[in-house]
C-alpha cells in the first residue's frame, strides 16, 4: 500500500479518521523512540516520552496548529525535542529545590544478562568481520573513524583514498557485519 | 537532506557520535524520523559500533600498558633468517669483547714488565761495576797497610825511585812482529819499574784489568779492578823480575757498562836490562 504523503495525512487526522492517527504513530514511533533515546540514553524514559510525543502531537493536529502538513515530521521531531528539555529541566529543578539527587534521578537499568550475552556476541561478530577485511587499510579505516572518531577528509588525506572509495569500505564493513547479525539472528 | 547526501556525507555515522552541526543535527533528524532505511542504518551503525568499542577495549586490556612496551617486542618483527644473524653478531660481540679486553691488557702489562727489566739490567750493571771498583780500591788500601806495616814487597826507600817507561800502543797489525814498538831497559839496580800506559781517547772505563804475556803466550802477570785515573794514562807497577830480557805483550782491558771486560790497547814490548 503506498504511502500517503503528510498533506493528506494530516487532513485525515483533522477529520476525525482515527486509522490517520494510527498512521502517524505507526510512520514516526520508530524514529522518535530513537531520538528520544538518543537524547535521554534511557530506553524507558524514551518509550515514555515517546507516548507523550504524539498524545500532545495528536492534540495539536487536531486543533489545527499544523500549519506546514508537509513538514510534518520536523513538527514531531519538535515535539520530541523539547519533551525531552523539558524533562531534564524539570529534574534539575527537583534535584535543586530538595537538594538531593536521588528524587530527580533514577538509576539506569543495569544490563541484563541476555543484554550481556547479546553484546558479547555482537563483539564476536565484529572480530570475525575485522578479520575477513583485507587489506589491513580497511581496518585502519574502521577503527580511525568509529573509535578515534577522526575527520573523515583527514583520514583519507593520510591513506590517499577518495571520499568514494572510504564511504564503500564503511559500507561494505557494515554491510557484512549485518550479514553476520542476521545469521546470529536466524540461531538464536 | 536526501539518501544521497546522507550516504556520500555520512551523516548518520557522524550523528551518532555527535559530530553534526546543530543545523544538520535537526534535518537528519527530521529526515531520519520518517525514513525507516536510515533507521536501519542507524541501528546497524550504532550496533556495529558499540561492538567494535567492546572489541578494542577487550583488546586494550589484554596488551601491555603504553609507555610500557616490551623491550624486545620489535624482535618478532624480524624474519627468522635476520633473528639468527642478529643472535649471531651478538654472541660474537659478547666473546671478542673480554678477549680484546684481555689482550689489550695483556700487551700493556708486558710493555711495563720489559721496560722494568732494562732498568733492572741497568741497575745491575752499576752494581757489578761498583763491586769492582770496591775490590780494587780495597786492594789498595791493603797494600798501602802493608806498605807501612813493612810486609809490602814495594820499595819503601823514597831514594830508590822506580823507573818509569812509557809504552805506546801496538797496534793489532803489529802485535807479533819481531820488534816490538816499545824498547825498555831495565836497570840492575831496580827492583821494580813503573808502566804508564797511554790510552787513545779519554778514559772511557771506571776499571780496568791488565795482564803480561811472555813469547810463549804464557800468562806471567796479572791484575784486576785496576781503578781508571784522572790522565791520559794508566800506571801499573811492576817487579823487575818479571821481565827478564826478551818479548813480551801487555794487554789492558776495560770494563764495560755489560759488566764484562774488552781489550782496550795492547802494548808489545822488548825488555833489555843491565842485570
Amino acid at each position: 500500500m503506498e504511502e500517503i504523503g503528510t498533506g493528506e495525512l494530516v487532513a485525515r487526522i483533522l477529520a476525525g479518521e482515527r486509522s490517520a492517527e494510527q498512521e502517524l504513530v505507526q510512520r514516526y514511533s520508530r524514529g522518535v523512540s530513537m531520538i528520544l533515546h538518543r537524547s535521554t540514553g534511557d530506553r524507558s524514559l524514551a518509550e515514555d516520552l515517546s507516548q507523550d510525543t504524539f498524545r500532545i502531537a495528536l492534540e495539536k493536529i487536531r486543533r489545527g496548529d499544523v500549519r506546514e502538513p508537509e513538514r510534518l515530521s520536523g513538527f514531531v521531531c519538535n515535539i520530541a525535542r523539547n519533551l525531552a528539555i523539558d524533562h531534564f529541566r524539570h529534574r534539575r529543578r527537583l534535584e535543586v529545590f530538595d537538594g538531593t539527587e536521588e528524587i530527580g534521578s533514577i538509576p539506569a537499568p543495569a544490563p541484563s544478562q541476555l543484554d550481556h550475552i547479546l553484546r558479547q556476541e555482537e563483539a564476536k561478530l565484529v572480530r570475525q568481520l575485522l578479520h575477513e577485511l583485507q587489506p589491513e587499510r580497511d581496518r585502519e579505516i574502521l577503527y580511525r573513524f568509529y573509535i578515534a572518531e577522526e575527520e573523515k577528509a583527514q583520514i583519507c588525506a593520510d591513506l590517499k583514498l577518495t571520499s568514494l572509495h572510504f564511504n564503500r569500505v564503511l559500507h561494505r564493513a557494515r554491510q557484512r557485519y549485518k550479514e553476520l547479525y542476521e545469521e546470529l539472528k536466524g540461531k538464536v | 537532506m536526501d539518501h544521497r547526501y546522507v550516504d556520500e556525507n555520512n551523516i548518520a555515522s557522524l550523528y551518532l557520535m555527535g559530530k553534526l552541526p546543530p543545523d544538520e543535527y535537526v534535518r537528519f533528524e527530521e529526515h531520519l524520523v520518517a525514513c525507516p532505511d536510515c533507521l536501519d542504518q542507524l541501528e546497524l551503525t550504532d550496533v556495529f559500533r558499540r561492538a567494535l568499542k567492546r572489541v578494542v577495549a577487550e583488546d586494550a586490556a589484554r596488551s601491555p600498558l603504553p609507555g610500557r612496551a616490551e623491550p624486545f617486542a620489535w624482535l618478532a618483527s624480524l624474519s627468522a633468517w635476520q633473528r639468527t644473524v642478529l643472535t649471531g653478531c651478538a654472541v660474537l660481540l659478547l666473546l671478542l669483547t673480554p678477549t680484546t679486553f684481555f689482550l689489550v691488557r695483556t700487551k700493556g702489562v708486558r710493555h711495563e714488565v720489559a721496560q722494568l727489566k732494562n732498568v733492572s739490567d741497568d741497575w745491575q750493571n752499576k752494581y757489578a761495576a761498583e763491586r769492582q771498583s770496591r775490590a780494587a780500591l780495597e786492594k789498595q788500601l791493603q797494600d798501602l797497610q802493608e806498605r807501612a806495616s813493612g810486609k809490602s814487597s814495594l820499595p819503601t826507600d823514597s831514594q830508590s825511585v822506580a823507573p818509569l817507561f812509557a809504552l805506546n800502543v801496538t797496534r793489532g797489525e803489529e802485535v807479533g812482529r819481531s820488534e816490538p814498538a816499545n824498547r825498555i831497559n831495565i836497570p840492575r839496580t831496580a827492583p821494580w819499574i813503573v808502566l804508564s800506559l797511554e790510552y787513545e781517547g779519554e778514559p772511557a772505563f771506571r776499571a780496568y784489568q791488565a795482564r803480561l804475556e811472555g813469547s810463549d803466550g804464557r800468562v806471567l802477570w796479572s791484575a784486576e779492578h785496576i781503578p781508571a785515573q784522572n790522565s791520559d794514562a794508566l800506571a801499573i807497577t811492576l817487579p823487575s823480575r818479571l821481565l827478564p830480557k826478551g818479548k813480551y805483550l801487555l794487554t789492558l782491558e776495560g770494563l764495560g757498562p755489560a759488566g764484562r771486560y774488552a781489550v782496550v790497547s795492547r802494548y808489545s814490548l822488548l825488555v833489555t836490562n843491565n842485570q
